[in-house]
């Protein structure tokens, strides 16, 4: 069994590679004159950078020679990327993440320019944020109360397996959606059955890991009573498939690739339809319902048959559904998003005076029109995509524009090849060279696949080709920001736990403190308190000339320094820690009763005695003071 | 953060590694994330090693100051829990106290000597 793993963030466009000896020897060898070389290489660049005010980003090619397994757990993230750069819930999940980070920065007088994202988003917070809270509710998995339940059959026979309707609460809001959640229970009388809503996470789960094992040639195992909950997660949505169809296939290739193409169809909802009634938008754009829906009603089409060709058996299998169900074909969906793509690139970009002479002709027509009405005039797209492609967005761009960018072109590439996107495991290729991943992260170095697009030849003078570095830059940017979509202005690097290329150089992080080794190399380098979040943060003037702390040598997060007397107890000799971020440090002993003066009871005194967080605080400093309080 | 008490820290050291490294990967990091299989423990150890390298010297110097009063396990995740908790670490508490508790603290602090790390300033 390999120990490699992989992780995609669909966040900010990272993979990540976990793992250990292996990957950690990979990264090792890969140092083309050695650690040491390459580190002061890198800082000598980013010090150059740093003085023209740049971020110096430095992308390794991933070399051909890689341990192995890595392949595999590689060919999984690549799906879960071009996932989130073609499917629209992701994208429109991208959009209002911008349009998040916008209104903070505009909420802290920040600036929002500097972000991509929706005009109204710098002012009206309330309906940007009531959209990420129904994007969340169809998104992630949660927990099945029997009060949520509607109309649930009892189970009273073995194997039974049935959809359950339940009301899903957007979180801090008072909407309820419908959602499905697979009921599977098992031969096993042991076992307890499995609750799985049909939300997007598991569906994207489920479709990656069935397409890795189809790459690779491996079965796909079905779940057994004594299933985890991680088998759920990747299995449940297959599980549940099987036990409706299977018994109407011929083999288990078409089972799969009917399964493929369902997942396909239920995460290409459609967040712009016009509103016909509340059935036809949950079906369109709430993923739990939506799949809850066609895999009964896939029960009333024919099976997927693979006569022709897979590609062709799987369009035509969504096309049947798509008639079954009375909805839009697939296209209308994606050019709606297309054109919300377009839309807000143009806005990010409005910004710029000379960008908006040259956008004013055609921005009544774009962007003052209904969506769908401007989707469905393909005139005006190819004049919005030319003025996008012809002048290449450059300058300074915001935040996420690169991104959107790409998902733009992902998105055409949807419209042209679909079938590419149901079935990964057999355009592997294709796919990998049009949208290549572009950062993987180990261990503090960047790699990346990225090759020339090969877009086919009659398409490709109508598609924007974003320069992979600011492509790779922007993902960066938008990692190192992220925080502002939870309304915080710390490093999305110390955040995610992912370790950044300064760091990984010996520069340290100015937010967490430097030792004394860490700030003679940024001496020596001219680095002063640059990085990527630093650069980012400048050019949204979010560090403004009063907050500039420069930092100091220092001690490091968590370290102990004999720093006197406890100015609450009065004993000498404390030991004081120091937070997280240095640019947020203060003293904080760790004595007993210090943590009841400044953690308890400020709580207490706020009227915070039901807060979990007072419960355990209380707790931790009854039972430290009764157990450890001996000095 | 759940509230604690000393059933649920037995329940912690009762449930094995995998499952205690999946819980240290915080709630806003998997919503955003999408795993290989086993990715999700994988980066649950990432970042107990992460968090270990800054808080270990705090967590060996409380237990060499305290190792006489810890009576039992729970006792122990006590002690490790309130440092980790006084560190404001970013992951949590219960899980990573448990995992330290279950790699054992004479193994995980061999070698480490509570005078090495007080002259950082």
């Amino acid at each position: 069994m390999t120990s490699l793993h992989g992780e995609f963030d669909f966040e900010h466009l990272v993979c990540s590679l976990l793992g250990s000896s292996e990957l950690r020897e990979f990264g090792a060898r890969d140092a083309i004159l050695g650690e040491w070389a390459d580190a002061n290489m890198f800082l000598g660049e980013a010090g150059r950078r740093a003085r023209r005010g740049e971020d110096y980003v430095y992308v390794r090619r991933l070399p051909t020679t890689k341990p192995a397994g890595l392949d595999r757990k590689l060919f999984h993230e690549r799906i879960h990327y071009w996932q989130s750069m073609s499917t629209p819930i992701l994208q429109y999940g991208m959009i209002l993440r911008l349009d998040r980070m916008k209104t903070a920065a505009h909420a802290k007088h920040a600036s929002y320019k500097a972000i991509a994202g929706n005009y109204y988003a710098r002012e009206d917070g309330r309906r940007v944020d009531d959209a990420w809270q129904q994007f969340q509710a169809t998104f992630g998995t949660f927990s099945i109360t029997e009060d949520m339940i509607r109309g649930g059959d009892q189970i009273d026979y073995p194997t039974a397996t049935a959809l359950l309707f339940t009301e899903r609460h957007a979180v801090g809001s008072s909407q309820i959606l419908p959602a499905y959640v697979a009921l599977m229970a098992y031969e096993d009388p042991e076992s307890v059955p499995t609750l799985l809503p049909l939300t997007a996470a598991p569906l994207l789960e489920g479709f990656a890991y069935a397409s890795e094992l189809l790459f690779s040639g491996e079965p796909i195992p079905r779940l057994t009573g004594d299933r985890s909950e991680e088998d759920e997660r990747y299995l449940g949505c297959w599980e549940f498939w099987c036990r409706l169809h299977k018994h109407r296939y011929r083999n288990d290739e078409e089972l799969t690739l009917g399964f493929l193409a369902a997942v396909d169809l239920a995460l290409n909802a459609d967040f712009f339809s016009s509103a016909r009634d509340g059935e036809w938008v949950y079906e369109q754009r709430h993923i739990a319902y939506r799949f809850g829906k066609i895999v009964y009603r896939a029960l009333g089409v024919d099976p997927l048959r693979v006569d022709g060709g897979s590609d062709a058996a799987v369009i035509e299998y969504q096309h049947a559904l798509i008639r079954n169900s009375g909805w839009d074909p697939l296209s209308e969906s994606l050019r709606k998003m297309a054109v919300c793509l377009a839309q807000t690139i143009l806005f990010s970009s409005a910004y710029e005076q000379e960008l908006t002479q040259v956008i004013g002709p055609i921005w009544r027509g774009l962007v003052e029109r209904p969506l769908d009405e401007v989707a469905r005039d393909p005139g005006r797209l190819e004049e919005a995509w030319s003025l996008i492609r012809e002048r290449n967005l450059t300058g300074s761009p915001p935040i996420g524009r690169a991104v959107l960018c790409t998902m733009l072109e992902a998105c055409l590439l949807r419209l042209m090849q679909p079938a590419w996107f149901a079935l990964p495991h057999l355009h592997a290729d294709e796919l990998g060279r049009n949208l290549p991943l572009p950062i993987m992260v180990l261990d503090g170095h960047y790699y990346s696949s990225h090759v020339a697009p090969d877009w086919p030849e009659e398409f490709a003078s109508s598609l924007i080709t974003s320069a992979p570095s600011s492509f790779m830059e922007d993902i960066v940017a938008l990692l190192a920001m992220s925080p502002l979509v939870r309304d915080d202005v710390s490093c999305g690097f110390l955040d995610n736990f992912v370790r950044c290329q300064y760091v990984r150089a010996g520069a340290g992080c100015p937010l967490k403190g430097l030792s004394p080794e860490e700030s003679g190399v940024r001496t020596e380098h001219g680095l002063g308190s640059w990085c990527h979040w630093r650069y980012n943060a400048e050019g949204m003037q979010l560090v403004g000339a009063e907050a500039k702390v420069e930092p100091q040598p220092g001690p490091q997060h968590g370290q102990i320094v004999n720093n006197g007397t406890c100015s609450i107890c009065r004993s000498a000799d404390v030991p004081v820690m120091y937070r997280r971020f240095g640019l947020l440090a203060r003293p904080e002993p760790s004595c007993p009763q210090c943590i009841y003066n400044f953690l308890v009871e400020p709580m207490r005194s706020a009227g915070r005695k039901d807060d979990p967080e007072y419960k355990v605080l209380e707790q931790f400093a009854k039972l430290r003071k009764r157990s450890f309080f001996k000095r | 953060m759940d509230p604690f008490d000393e059933t649920q820290a037995m329940q912690y050291l009762q449930r094995d590694s995998q499952y205690l490294y999946e819980q240290l990967v915080p709630e806003h990091l998997r919503a955003g994330s999408l795993y290989s299989r086993e990715g999700l423990a994988a980066r649950g150890k990432q970042i107990f090693t992460t968090v270990l390298a800054e808080t270990k010297p705090t967590i060996c110097s409380e237990y060499a100051l305290r190792k006489d009063t810890v009576r039992n396990s729970v006792d122990l995740m006590t002690l490790v829990g309130s440092v980790l908790l006084v560190a404001h670490v970013a992951v949590p508490i219960m899980p990573m106290a448990a995992l330290v508790v279950k790699i054992g603290m004479d193994e995980l602090c061999r070698g480490y000597s509570p005078t090495k790390q007080t002259d950082a300033s």
